[in-house]
């Protein structure tokens, strides 16, 4: 289908018909991408994607409410389904949950992330059909299974609104299962106030039918601390773009990644942390295999506004290429205004540890078992944050990754 | 001439008290040791007297060579015979010791109104006091402590406090990390450098470092202040029963 | 920050240019702006073949086609390219003079200002000079010697008629015309620069040196080099640049390319210090520069070496294709920017051939009101077996209104290929300063010694009788000193 016949199709969809900005808006942004008026060389959130790919779809969206659940596994510890975009409305002492309806405009005048200059978010705002609203009461200690699935060849354009009140400390933990035909176009705001603590791990793994371009846009407050790593085993292609805001003092993000490549898989990753505030902290670091055919990127960038002295900011990407047919392309950037900083960035890019490699099978090791042994020591620190069941979904998902990539 | 005297120095970091009314005199040709547990303010003195800006002094008098201490900075403290032997030497890349000993050594000249050494006469005294401090001209090919050891970083201390020719040197913890090999050799250093003109003040932990100096005097310390003075001896008891005594 | 800090940092911040004086001569000069008429105005001054004619008509009709690259981080007003002169002599230079005997006694006065003697009795040993005045090349010391070992040092111009087959083949060959707009229109008006051939095997027993100057008021200086080490051969090449204090901007845009055969090696060191405009930010060079060479042969070497200090504008990026088995390339930078200076400049290495190596050292450091960034590409293609890249760069912020920017890309192509890359932004070290005061250097003295050895890697690079200048002019460019 066109573009422009996706688009008309949409139209009567769309949440916000009766808000004459957003609508305004809406085309805008259309005739914007329709009439290529935007930067086509240099544009970071198009590397390894085509606009062809993102405009020429099959628009489908008819969910059904009834499959989405909400259920307390035990005190304090959530499973939350999102089906097809849709959650189930709920609220108790700890969270509160909700679709958004067409009187949550407000949010959507007020979001800021036009300065993202994103094409994917562009598409976002003009084929909006689903997101939710999401509470976390001040000083919850919870911890919350968030699982986002399809169940048909859906095209999913979601917004949501996460917010921590203050003083929480909430683990959350986030699946993206997908099956059919889908597409997933998923943005998340997500605001941390005053104190909070959240650690926020989120594991992609789905088939090569379906895609997902998730985008996060995160404000931590004052004495709040943001802790994010993705891991990627997925066949289907993959989009992490995650920002972050330390707009309090004393506050801390750190977006992490590890993302593993085979077939002709494609993956394009950015980070991005703007320190707005004296005395914070920011840790970005990525880290791939590539195998196969693959190819990935990663965009990286510390902004440091001329008020935030005293900050520290750390960036970090390594990628292991296990072929010579894949590439991976880098672009750790620092941008800085204040002088009483401490700033740095380190990158490197080459083949397993061919001596590891070898000391290792010299000691009887299998091929396959010094593989894992040297992939899984690659990743090992980024492991720290996860449970138990964390552990071992990463665990399972490297097995099968190493088993498809040694043949001996 | 009074050459050093402290009078009820008190000195806060970050709005904490560290120094409490503090006093001391120290005069020409004097070795003295200030002893003391961990936190108990030795290295914040050492630092006050050299000028380091992070310290805030709230109220009392320094008087060094009957001059109003705290009126000068840093350099022009060291300028005026003031050296300070830091616990950690920091170490700074790409900076050769040659250019910056003799950019220091003629600062102190130039401001006791002496001639300026030349590279010649400057290299020369260099190389002939490293040699009886046994620091190689490998070394002194080197940047400023990189990748020294503790021993050696300590060493340098030395090779410096012996061309700048200070009337008053202060060691901050020197043993420090020091094996008995180096302690021997940091004090051998010391000790040659000793002359009726020269006075010391020995910060340290432990009592090993003054078994190598004999100090005329010791001091401990406790609270930001001295708690008693004695000789030698006190070292001693402290060696036998520590400082829960004090 | 303390107030001594700050008050140093401020007479740092007031630094003065001491090579600011204007030399006066009348010069000849066409009208103002680009036209096909000027193009072959400047080819007929130069009594140029027509096969040259063609090459600049050519590109400039690149030129038109083209918009000047946007992707850097620095602004300043679009240039208006008509409002320039394209052509400036010194009057009485229509013929290059035999020797210094004949040259404006006027000029060789304002070249020992500058610290460059031309005359050869007081030329530093072991160091040939070629001096470019504007868009003519002035006089050439040493010809003689080197002519006896086959190496030609001579102006482009001189080479384009006494080696036309070497120009034709290589001009062009590593910066092709339509790159982009600064080399196109680079190709279609420059007026000179130096040209350099090195015989096979031969080892250049000097340095090799060009000075350039841009005296004459809104005039673009447009060099052209071209260095060609065959096989074999070793060359070293320092290049000078300075211009006169003036209200109004001025643009720079130079081409230089590099060509070294199989086993050959290039040394290329920089130190510029163009006027960088007044404390408001008033004047100043723009230094659009494209440097680039080419490891074509087998086991070859390029080395950059470049000090930044000067300019008002720096959009400047050495670089090296590495297409030769094993060749190695190398990039070694300080750059400095105080006031309202804004540098763009970094480099980029493609790795194509085999075992290929590239080391890239960076250090720049801000003060001021001043944008300092650091770009630098790395890229090895899909054959790059076995390539290597160690990067470093880093930056040190002195005062709190500038800014210091790291954008490195990187992109590998290649599974046995390895790339390293580090990068650190901080102020300079206070404990640093605190060690160094306490052995009784005043701040400013510390500060540039730290600085000094911060840029050491760098600096250590450049050949002995700039290594001492490139130190001073560091330590001048913190310090604010007039003489």
């Amino acid at each position: 289908m066109t573009f422009e016949n996706n688009f008309i199709n949409h139209s009567k969809e769309y949440i916000f018909l009766d808000n004459e900005t957003l609508l305004n808006q809406r085309e805008e942004t259309f005739k914007k991408i329709f009439q290529k008026n935007y930067d086509k060389k240099n544009n970071e959130s198009l590397k390894n994607i085509t606009i062809t790919d993102l405009s020429k779809f099959e628009y489908f969206y008819k969910p059904k409410k009834e499959d989405s659940t909400i259920s307390l596994i035990d005190n304090f510890n959530y499973e939350i389904r999102v089906v097809n975009g849709i959650c189930k409305n709920y609220e108790d002492d700890n969270i509160e949950i909700r679709n958004l309806t067409n009187l949550d405009f407000k949010k959507f005048l007020n979001q800021n992330n036009n300065y993202l200059d994103d094409i994917i978010i562009d598409f976002n705002k003009i084929f909006l059909n689903s997101g939710f609203i999401f509470n976390i009461k001040s000083n919850s200690k919870l911890k919350i299974r968030l699982i986002h699935s399809t169940s048909d060849n859906f095209t999913i354009f979601q917004n949501n609104f996460v917010n921590f009140k203050k003083n929480c400390d909430v683990q959350l933990e986030h699946y993206f299962n997908f099956t059919h035909n889908s597409i997933n176009n998923i943005n998340y705001n997500i605001n941390v106030e005053e104190g909070s603590v959240i650690k926020h791990n989120i594991f992609e793994n789905f088939s090569n039918t379906n895609k997902l371009y998730l985008t996060s846009n995160t404000v931590c407050e004052k004495s709040s601390s943001y802790n994010q790593n993705t891991y990627n085993f997925s066949e289907g292609f993959v989009r992490n773009f995650h920002h972050a805001l330390l707009n309090g003092e004393f506050a801390n993000a750190t977006l992490k990644g590890c993302f593993f490549l085979k077939n002709k898989n494609v993956c394009s990753n950015k980070t991005n942390i703007i320190h707005n505030a004296e005395h914070c902290s920011s840790d970005q670091t990525y880290k791939g295999i590539l195998n196969d055919h693959s190819k990935a990127n990663y965009y990286s960038n510390t902004f440091v506004h001329e008020n935030a002295q005293k900050t520290e900011g750390y960036q970090l990407s390594k990628g292991i290429l296990l072929t010579d047919n894949c590439s991976f392309f880098s672009k750790p950037e620092l941008k800085i205004f204040a002088d009483d900083v401490k700033c740095s960035h380190g990158s490197t890019i080459g083949p397993v540890d061919e001596s590891a490699l070898y000391y290792l099978r010299s000691r009887g090791i299998s091929k396959n078992e010094a593989m894992k042994m040297i992939i899984s020591s690659f990743i090992e620190e980024d492991l720290q944050n996860l449970d138990i069941d964390g552990a071992k979904i990463i665990s399972n998902n490297l097995s099968d990754y190493l088993s498809s990539l040694v043949d001996d | 001439m009074i050459f050093l005297n402290i009078n009820n120095l008190n000195v806060s970091i970050e709005g904490k008290k560290i120094l409490n009314d503090f006093n001391i005199t120290i005069n020409e040709g004097e070795v003295h040791a200030i002893m003391g547990p961990n936190g108990c303010g030795k290295s914040t003195l050492a630092n006050v007297l050299a000028g380091n800006e992070d310290y805030e002094v709230n109220s009392g008098k320094v008087i060094f060579k009957d001059e109003n201490l705290l009126d000068l900075n840093i350099e022009e403290r060291a300028q005026k015979g003031l050296f300070l032997a830091f616990q950690y030497p920091v170490e700074i890349p790409g900076v050769n010791i040659t250019p910056f000993l003799q950019a220091s050594i003629n600062s102190k000249l130039k401001n006791h109104q002496k001639p300026e050494l030349d590279n010649l006469s400057f290299a020369k005294l260099l190389r002939k006091n490293a040699e009886e401090l046994g620091i190689s001209s490998d070394m002194l090919k080197r940047s400023i402590n990189t990748g020294f050891s503790g021993g050696e970083k300590k060493r340098y201390e030395i090779l410096q406090m012996s061309i700048l020719n200070p009337e008053l040197s202060i060691f901050d913890e020197t043993d420090s990390g020091l094996d008995v090999d180096a302690l021997r050799i940091v004090t051998e250093g010391i000790n040659k450098f000793k002359d009726p003109k020269k006075s010391f003040l020995i910060i340290t932990h432990y009592q090993k470092l003054l078994d190598y100096i004999h100090p005329d005097y010791v001091h401990v310390m406790r609270d930001g202040q001295i708690v008693k003075s004695g000789d030698i001896s006190l070292a001693t008891e402290i060696e036998a029963s520590g400082y829960k005594n004090f | 920050m303390d107030t001594e800090t700050s008050q140093t940092l401020d007479k740092f911040a007031q630094d003065k240019y001491k090579y600011g004086f204007v030399t006066n001569i009348d010069s000849d000069r066409p009208k103002k702006g680009l036209d096909e008429e000027i193009i072959k105005f400047i080819s007929q001054k130069k009594n140029e073949p027509n096969w040259m004619l063609t090459w600049r008509l050519d590109s400039y009709k690149k030129w038109l086609k083209m918009s000047d690259p946007k992707w850097a981080n620095i602004q300043f007003p679009k240039i208006d390219y008509q409002d320039i002169y394209y052509y400036s002599a010194p009057k009485g230079f229509e013929k290059k003079p035999k020797d210094l005997s004949e040259v404006d006694p006027k000029l060789i006065e304002t070249y020992n200002k500058l610290g460059i003697p031309l005359e050869e009795q007081k030329v530093l040993a072991g160091v040939a000079v070629d001096a470019v005045f504007d868009s003519v090349s002035v006089a050439t010391t040493y010809k003689g010697e080197l002519e006896k070992l086959g190496i030609v040092f001579c102006s482009i111009s001189e080479a384009i008629q006494s080696h036309p087959e070497l120009v034709k083949k290589y001009l062009g060959s590593v910066i092709p015309p339509g790159d982009h707009s600064f080399s196109a229109l680079n190709s279609a008006v420059f007026t000179d620069g130096s040209f350099v051939y090195i015989p096979e095997n031969v080892k250049c027993p000097m340095e090799l040196s060009t000075y350039f100057r841009i005296n004459a008021e809104e005039t673009g200086q447009f060099e052209r080099t071209l260095i060609i080490a065959d096989k074999g051969s070793y060359v070293s090449y320092l290049e000078g640049c300075t211009a006169p204090q003036r209200d109004t901007n001025q643009l720079h845009a130079a081409n230089v390319e590099l060509i070294a055969l199989e086993n050959a090696e290039i040394k290329y060191s920089t130190v510029q210090n163009w006027y960088p405009g007044d404390e408001d930010g008033k004047g100043g060079i723009y230094n659009f520069v494209t440097k680039r060479g080419l490891c074509k042969g087998k086991n070859s070497k390029i080395s950059w070496t470049q000090v930044e200090t000067g300019s008002a504008v720096t959009w400047k990026y050495p670089s090296c294709i590495l297409k030769g088995d094993n060749s190695i390339g190398e990039f070694y930078s300080v750059a400095i920017t105080n006031n309202f200076q804004q540098a763009d400049t970094g480099t980029k290495m493609t790795h194509i051939g085999k075992n290929t190596r590239s080391k890239i050292i960076s250090k720049g450091i801000s003060l001021g009101h001043s944008q300092n960034t650091y770009r630098g590409n790395v890229s090895f293609l899909r054959k790059a077996h076995k390539a290597r890249n160690y990067t470093q760069c880093d930056s040190l912020l002195v005062g709190n209104k500038c800014g210091a920017h790291t954008i490195p890309y990187i992109d590998s192509k290649n599974n046995s290929a390895i790339i390293e890359h580090e990068a650190s932004t901080s102020k300079i070290n206070e404990d640093q300063l605190y060690y160094c005061r306490q052995r009784g250097l005043s701040h400013e003295e510390a500060v540039s010694l730290i600085v000094n050895g911060f840029c050491k890697q760098v600096l250590q690079e450049l050949p002995m009788e700039f290594a001492v200048e490139a130190q001073k002019l560091v330590s001048i460019s913190l310090e604010g000193s007039v003489g």
